[in-house]
């Protein structure tokens, strides 16, 4: 691989902080701080350690990672607004950093004045910007106000027309910090396929955010810090569910986090693996007898309720001979519920709703014109096998009353589970999104 | 293909003048920014530039000449007021605006990577859009006096140029202690409000007693202002060592310059 092929590469980056030099901010401090050498530890917080990564040309990087594991400080690293304390990065080719949008942006200012300055305060040519100018405000959608202050701009217009500035500009590596999620729909449909095209003609892009939707649909890799260090380096798919898996049960992954050098994906994997146990083992004890997979409630515990029904169990599973009883996505996945009907309504259902892990929903289903009336119900929904992806997924049980409203249950969370495949095999991390139909090809004649 | 290395060792003296130079178009921006925001939104725009130093002449002449009764000698006082006002108003400029320039541009700073020598500068060159009018205001002014401009006037710019270097060395300084310790935001009003007195804007230098004159060059913009004088209207032709001013100033430009380079390393820190 030849040089020019690695647009940044970065190197044993480490950044600390003394936040002991951040309170010295009174001249009091000053002289007194001159007679007094500190050198202790204290304050000492290492916002990045021993970070290495890289990126080749045309690839796109999300990052991800807890808030405070050094994402921002990364960036700016990267961006060159502030320096890293060991380490050094190369970057090959012109960078365009968007730490926020619309730097620079003066209210008082019309939108064309803005737009220039913006441009040429992230290092744009003023001829460049004339070239781009009516791609920018075409591509904003904000025609008629251009020549308005931008105090004028409702909040929305105001964040397009900086977005639309960021993403005409010309360079080798795009570096975004958290601002992808501007406008409404059409104005996000827009701006994905100008990210796309970006990827087409060879340009690379380093994104961090929280919006994990965004790291999944524009980025090839990712990377998840903990602490200031690489907790993972690889398919978003397998980040993402990582990142959401350990702050659904945050309390858990404290203890994960604190391994500070795991190696790469196999300290994640096991996680996955136990996801089951460590989420039933953060449901309260005194509410719930705990078995596997199967959430149940004894008659003196405070089961979940709401005015129509009451729960007192609840059981995601698939194929019960499956090893280690996992749930594989190639098999059907069974919700079984059992609870009691305290009303004579006749048209009652009960139904669950089937969550990503972020919390999108993805389907539902209710158990529409069967009778439960009588006291006790026992019922099991199926969900066909190759509907759900790999992943990490959340189920709600709710009621749905005679006039098809939602009633949700008292003292009921979300219940997490996991699904797998058989046997994991390289094709498997090249499956986007929650869901994973099996779909037919056909060679026509 | 453009190459970018980031290590911890920073730029030294050279490479960051290099910088600043690169840079110079961004300076450009900003100070058309500056100017763009300082007169959007008024109904009388850029013509305040023009009001400003008429009202002062006018209190001043009232105020001085009428009732105080300064002798501005066989200049009429507007003509010898003016020059002082130039100075004068260049002067605070650069040392209230750029002294301030990096406390309120967070935002840049945040989030741009530039040579942070780039907002100090981009206030001298705002300012300098002030002087130029404020100029023409006194060739009108010379014009309705029956005064013509000697050949004197090609040495303005020398004046103006010497007016902001003396502004930018108590900026740079400034600047970068207001980012560390906020209490000198404190201490740009009393800079300004005090300081002109200690200079001869509205009074001649000869009306002080001879023994205290000599100590009133001390005071860059004291010389600067003489000199302006000097060039426009008749006035004394400034000696050399009257000049003696610009040793402090050099030592003070040289020591803000690294003291605000050593700052601007841990600035993102600290905005």
């Amino acid at each position: 691989m030849s040089d020019s092929d690695v647009v940044l590469k970065v190197e044993n980056l480490s950044k600390t902080y003394f936040s002991k030099l951040q309170l010295q901010k009174s001249a009091k401090d000053f002289f007194v701080s001159s007679f007094q050498k500190t050198n202790s530890d204290e304050g000492r917080v290492d916002a990045l350690r021993d970070v290495s990564f890289e990126l080749k040309r045309g690839e796109s990087l999300g990052i991800i990672g807890p808030n405070g594991a050094g994402k921002s400080t990364l960036l700016k690293i990267l961006s060159g607004v502030t320096y890293p304390t060991s380490g050094k990065v190369t970057i090959n080719g012109r960078v365009l950093s968007v730490l926020d949008i619309g730097t620079g942006f003066h209210p008082d200012l019309t939108g064309r004045e803005n737009v220039f300055l913006n441009g040429e305060i992230l290092g744009m040519s003023r001829k460049e910007i004339e070239e781009k100018y009516d791609e920018i405000v075409e591509f904003s959608g904000i025609h008629e106000f251009i020549d308005r202050p931008v105090k004028q701009y409702s909040s929305g217009m105001y964040l397009r027309l900086a977005f639309s500035i960021v993403v005409s500009l010309d360079a080798d590596l795009l570096l975004f910090d958290e601002v992808l999620a501007v406008g409404d729909a059409e104005f996000r449909n827009k701006c994905q396929r100008k990210f796309r095209s970006l990827f087409t003609s060879q340009k690379s892009l380093i994104l961090v955010s929280h919006n994990m939707s965004d790291i999944v649909s524009y980025c090839r890799l990712s990377l998840k810090l903990n602490n200031g260090a690489v907790s993972f380096l690889g398919p978003p798919q397998t980040a993402t569910t990582l990142h959401l898996e350990n702050s659904a049960f945050s309390q858990k992954s404290d203890s994960i986090d604190k391994s500070t050098h795991p190696e790469p994906q196999s300290a994640g994997i096991k996680t996955m693996d136990n996801y089951l146990v460590d989420a039933m083992s953060l449901l309260p004890k005194d509410r719930s007898v705990v078995q596997n997979r199967i959430i149940c409630w004894g008659p003196d515990e405070t089961r979940p309720r709401n005015k129509q029904m009451e729960l007192n169990m609840v059981s995601v599973f698939s194929n019960p001979s499956s090893p280690e009883d996992n749930i594989l996505i190639t098999d059907q996945l069974h919700i079984e519920l059992k609870g009691k009907v305290h009303t004579s309504t006749n048209q009652l259902s009960i139904g669950f709703q089937i969550m990503d892990a972020s919390g999108m929903p993805l389907f539902n289903s209710a158990s529409i014109g069967l009778q439960l009336q009588g006291s006790t119900f026992n019922l099991t929904a199926t969900v066909p096998a190759n509907t759900l992806n790999v992943g990490l997924y959340q189920v709600i049980i709710a009621t749905l009353n005679d006039v098809n409203q939602i009633i949700y249950f008292d003292n009921l969370e979300p219940i997490y589970f996991r699904t797998h495949v058989n046997s994991e095999s390289a094709i498997d991390k090249y499956f986007i999104g929650p869901m994973r139909p099996a779909i037919t090809w056909t060679v026509n004649h | 293909m453009k190459k970018t290395v980031i290590t911890s060792e920073q730029s030294g003296f050279f490479d960051y003048v290099k910088r600043v130079w690169q840079y110079r178009a961004l300076i450009r921006v900003l100070a058309k920014r500056d100017i763009k925001i300082r007169y959007s939104q008024t109904a009388l725009g850029i013509l305040w530039s023009v009001l400003q130093p008429l009202i002062a002449i006018a209190i001043y002449t009232v105020f001085f000449y009428y009732i105080l009764g300064v002798s501005s000698g066989k200049v009429p006082y507007p003509l010898f007021v003016l020059p002082g006002i130039i100075g004068w108003f260049q002067f605070t400029h650069i040392i209230n605006a750029g002294g301030m320039s990096l406390l309120n541009n967070p935002d840049l700073i945040r989030r741009i990577d530039f040579p942070k020598l780039v907002l100090p500068l981009s206030q001298v060159l705002s300012g300098l859009l002030e002087v130029l009018i404020t100029l023409g205001l006194m060739l009108i002014l010379m014009a309705a006096y029956g005064y013509t401009p000697s050949l004197r006037i090609a040495f303005v710019p020398l004046f103006i140029m010497l007016n902001a270097l003396a502004g930018l060395s108590i900026s740079l300084w400034l600047s970068a202690l207001t980012i560390k310790y906020r209490d000198f935001h404190h201490v740009i009003p009393y800079l300004i409000s005090f300081g002109i007195w200690i200079t001869p804007v509205f009074y001649p230098t000869t009306i002080l007693p001879d023994s205290a004159e000599q100590y009133m060059f001390l005071n860059p913009v004291a010389v600067v202002i003489a000199g302006l004088r000097w060039c426009l209207v008749e006035g004394v032709a400034p000696a050399w060592y009257h000049f003696a001013g610009f040793i402090p100033v050099m030592a003070l430009f040289a020591l803000g310059y690294r003291y605000f380079y050593s700052v601007e390393q841990t600035i993102v820190d600290h905005v």
